[in-house]
């Protein structure tokens, strides 16, 4: 039985690494390539792809400038961030039901208690009948506002 | 508080997540330069430097809910991935049609002369064919400039596994730009 040799020859594998490693240390040194065709036409390759994308370590002014660009781009993120969330809250106003009915209710609300001095201001100007006039144009507006309020709501829904 | 300089990844985040933002700023600086240089193997110059940030952005966004299950560079690596395939994506939407010239794309960036553009975009085209094991091993030792045990312990694979990948993928590589 033959025995086995200290020290293997390395195989492909590695001579093809170790070829990795010296190109990327110096990329404009010439080398010596391999004899074996196989293997050379792999360094070659290796060559290449090293020439077209030298290793260039990052400078301290491009990481100072994608730094505050950075920095820009995040403010500008959050702020577009909080924008959709003010416009998906409004948005679930009009889709869940038990909303649109409490917000209904708010909106006919302020507006019961606004009628005194809308009817105020009504009948300073036109007296006791245009008063009665304006507070039903006030009641009408009101039946509106809920009616398209429930409108929207089911055509959301649909 | 921890000095967050000299803070470990976890401790940054955990911070960013009670909500000292500066805890970001490190990461950011500290992982700025393997995620720039993956970018810049991946992407044609004019359009990494957006993309770079939108990678931040996402993962700024998306750290919350980081469980640590994984490293963090690793979990970088995956948004950065995810980034690159939309950018394509995008880019591939806008100019299915008229696809430009390679001698269109040369010469945009100072610096870098038209042939290498070329060689450039020949290259990565040829790249983008590759499996996704192939490729994330050529980037991982020429975009992000690792030793090849480090590149071991990225892809959970020993050294051996790891130059026979390396082998076999620029065998691949060579074979795509012979076709």
């Amino acid at each position: 039985m033959k025995p086995l040799p200290d020290n293997p020859p390395p195989n492909q594998d590695d001579l093809l690494a170790d070829f990795a490693d010296l190109i990327n240390k110096d990329n404009t040194a010439e080398f010596d390539l391999s004899t074996d065709e196989e293997l050379r036409g792999l360094e070659e390759m290796l060559l290449r792809l090293n020439r077209a994308f030298p290793y260039e370590p990052l400078n301290e002014d491009i990481t100072k400038r994608m730094h505050a660009d950075f920095g820009i781009r995040r403010r500008r993120q959050a702020q577009q961030e909080k924008t959709s969330e003010r416009r998906s809250w409004l948005a679930s106003l009009f889709r869940s039901p038990l909303a649109l009915a409490v917000s209904t209710i708010v909106l006919v609300s302020a507006l019961f208690f606004l009628l005194p001095s809308f009817t105020g201001l009504d009948s300073s100007l036109s007296g006791a009948a245009g008063g009665q006039t304006g507070l039903f144009g006030l009641l009408i507006t009101v039946g509106i506002v809920a009616i398209l309020f429930l409108a929207f709501w089911l055509g959301r829904r649909k | 508080m921890i000095n967050t300089s000299s803070a470990s990844e976890e401790e940054l985040i955990q911070q960013f997540n009670e909500g000292c933002l500066d805890a970001f700023d490190v990461l950011y600086r500290r992982y700025l330069p393997s995620v720039y240089n993956r970018v810049r193997f991946m992407i044609p110059a004019e359009d990494v430097e957006d993309v770079t940030q939108e990678v931040f952005l996402a993962a700024i966004k998306s750290l919350p809910s980081f469980r640590g299950d994984a490293q963090f560079s690793t979990w970088l690596r995956t948004i950065t991935n995810h980034k690159v395939a939309e950018f394509y994506r995008k880019r591939n939407r806008k100019q299915e049609v008229q696809q430009a010239p390679l001698s269109e794309a040369a010469g945009r960036v100072e610096g870098h002369t038209s042939k290498m553009m070329e060689e450039r975009i020949i290259l990565r085209r040829a790249l983008e064919q590759l499996s996704s094991s192939h490729q994330e091993v050529l980037v991982l030792r020429f975009g992000e400039d690792l030793q090849f045990s480090q590149i071991a312990e990225v892809m959970g694979q020993s050294l051996e596994a790891t130059k026979s990948l390396f082998r076999r993928a620029v065998t691949a590589l060579k074979n795509k730009l012979d076709e």
